[in-house]
């Protein structure tokens, strides 16, 4: 049998390298998609395709633009929620996102109204995480030892909130919230 | 086989040498070029006041001890971003410290709030805390690096986002999330996460979370603008980031965390 030359092995490597070479251009430029970025590693259309997404919620601006000839406006609740403790809260986050309620200018659901007390019960609740000087609503149903009570009176008083805690004298049980709050928006009225 | 093609062992240790010098040679002076190219676009310093050459340098604050616990951030997410049941791209964790431990739950991502949950600690509890969690979008992000088809990415501003288009679902970067930030969608089959609400921000709008967050705890900015209240608080310097031992370089800080929370 013949032999193969003295440098055949060089031959042979070099043609299976430039045979992968080849094959990895040529199967890269079929997958490769456009708009791929290949210093970044990614297809930058995809920050396009991510940016058209549509906003659900509107925030508070949205909002005070309705029903304005109507009496009750919901220029009217951003009046009072502006007045009273709640003005850092968002519209949305208890009556539900804007495009639940509104599509192209026109009303296509209800905003939800919670009136039951578990809505005020979700941020006011007695819970033991809650900070420090964060109102709590100590309900007329919970028992508490003397020094727990003790210590949520000298938290209460340090934080100036001290009438937050006297409802554990006056709330029964199974009242809602709003039945003295009149108004969820000012709840000091 | 050929004598004459044998060598003796002198010219084939010559020829090693000789060899091993050239690669070594090679490679030394290789790196530093492609470093230098690197230190141009390498990462900005957070906080820099717009000296890097980004527009916009965003960032997230989150101060513990404005958390309520309400979950109206998560549920804002949810209904903003399509997020399915029982999965999230945000959620709040409650720690409790007691006199035997830590213990830390999270009853349906905080969703419904924790008005309800039975175990409220009241007697036990030496302190307790409510932690928000969400993508940190690092800037030096592991998931990033770990996505075996680029589909992952830190865009320019400093959004780590997801191409789900590209994705193929193999979960490596569910894995790779130091956080657990990520998770497969079972409805779209690839995978997701928080994005910082990319399609609000570039509208101008706010992240969905910190428009419903009734307290303020949550707070998205612009590093870059002096005014911003996540600049003021960058700066004062009092926060931590989670898990720093996993050099992930995060951007969402924490304004007074505990050392217990991991």
């Amino acid at each position: 049998m013949d032999l193969p030359s003295s440098g055949a092995h060089l031959v042979r490597l070099t043609g299976l390298y430039v045979i992968g070479i080849v094959g990895f251009v040529f199967v890269r430029s079929a997958v490769e998609p456009e708009t791929w970025s290949r210093e970044d590693s990614y297809r930058k259309a995809a920050l396009e395709d991510l940016a058209k997404r549509p906003s659900i919620h509107g925030g508070n601006d949205s909002c005070v633009g309705c029903h304005q000839d109507e009496e009750g406006t919901h220029q009217d609740s951003m009046d009072e929620l502006m007045d009273g403790a709640h003005s850092s809260l968002s519209c949305e986050s208890c009556h539900g996102p804007l495009a639940h309620h509104v599509s192209d200018d026109r009303k296509i659901g209800d905003a939800r109204i919670d009136y039951t007390r578990m809505l005020c019960l979700n941020c006011h609740g007695n819970l033991v995480s809650l900070p420090a000087a964060f109102p709590k609503m100590i309900l007329g149903d919970e028992h508490l030892s003397p020094a727990r009570e003790a210590e949520l009176l000298k938290a209460a008083k340090a934080a100036g909130k001290e009438k937050f805690y006297r409802h554990k004298k006056k709330v029964h049980f199974g009242m809602d919230c709003t039945e003295c709050h009149l108004s969820p928006h000012d709840p000091e009225t | 086989m050929n004598p004459s093609d044998q060598t003796d062992r002198r010219s084939f240790l010559k020829m090693v040498a000789a060899g091993a010098i050239t690669t070594t040679v090679l490679m030394v002076y290789r790196p530093e070029s492609s470093a230098k190219a690197e230190g141009a676009s390498s990462v900005p310093i957070p906080g820099d006041g717009g000296a890097s050459k980004l527009k916009h340098d965003y960032a997230y604050v989150i101060r513990i001890d404005r958390c309520n616990g309400s979950g109206a951030c998560v549920r804002a997410c949810s209904a903003e971003n399509n997020v399915p049941e029982g999965l999230f791209r945000t959620w709040i964790e409650r720690y409790v410290k007691t006199g035997e431990g830590i213990y830390v739950d999270s009853p349906n991502g905080g969703m419904n709030g924790f008005a309800e949950v039975k175990d409220n600690f009241k007697e036990e509890a030496l302190s307790s805390w409510f932690v928000p969690k969400l993508c940190n979008h690092c800037r030096n992000p592991p998931c990033v690096q770990v996505c075996p088809v680029g589909a992952t990415f830190a865009s320019e501003e400093g959004f780590v986002l997801i191409d789900d288009k590209h994705c193929i679902g193999c979960a490596a970067c569910v894995h790779g999330c130091p956080y657990g930030s990520r998770f497969m969608n079972h409805e779209t089959g690839v995978a997701d996460k928080c994005t910082w609400c990319y399609h609000r921000v570039k509208r101008g709008q706010q992240p969905a979370c910190v428009e419903a967050c009734p307290t303020g705890a949550r707070l998205f900015g612009d590093l870059n603008d002096p005014e911003s209240e996540v600049t003021k608080l960058f700066a004062e310097d009092e926060w931590l980031v989670l898990k720093p031992e996993m050099h992930t370089e995060s951007y969402c800080f924490y304004v007074g965390l505990p050392r217990e929370v991991i």
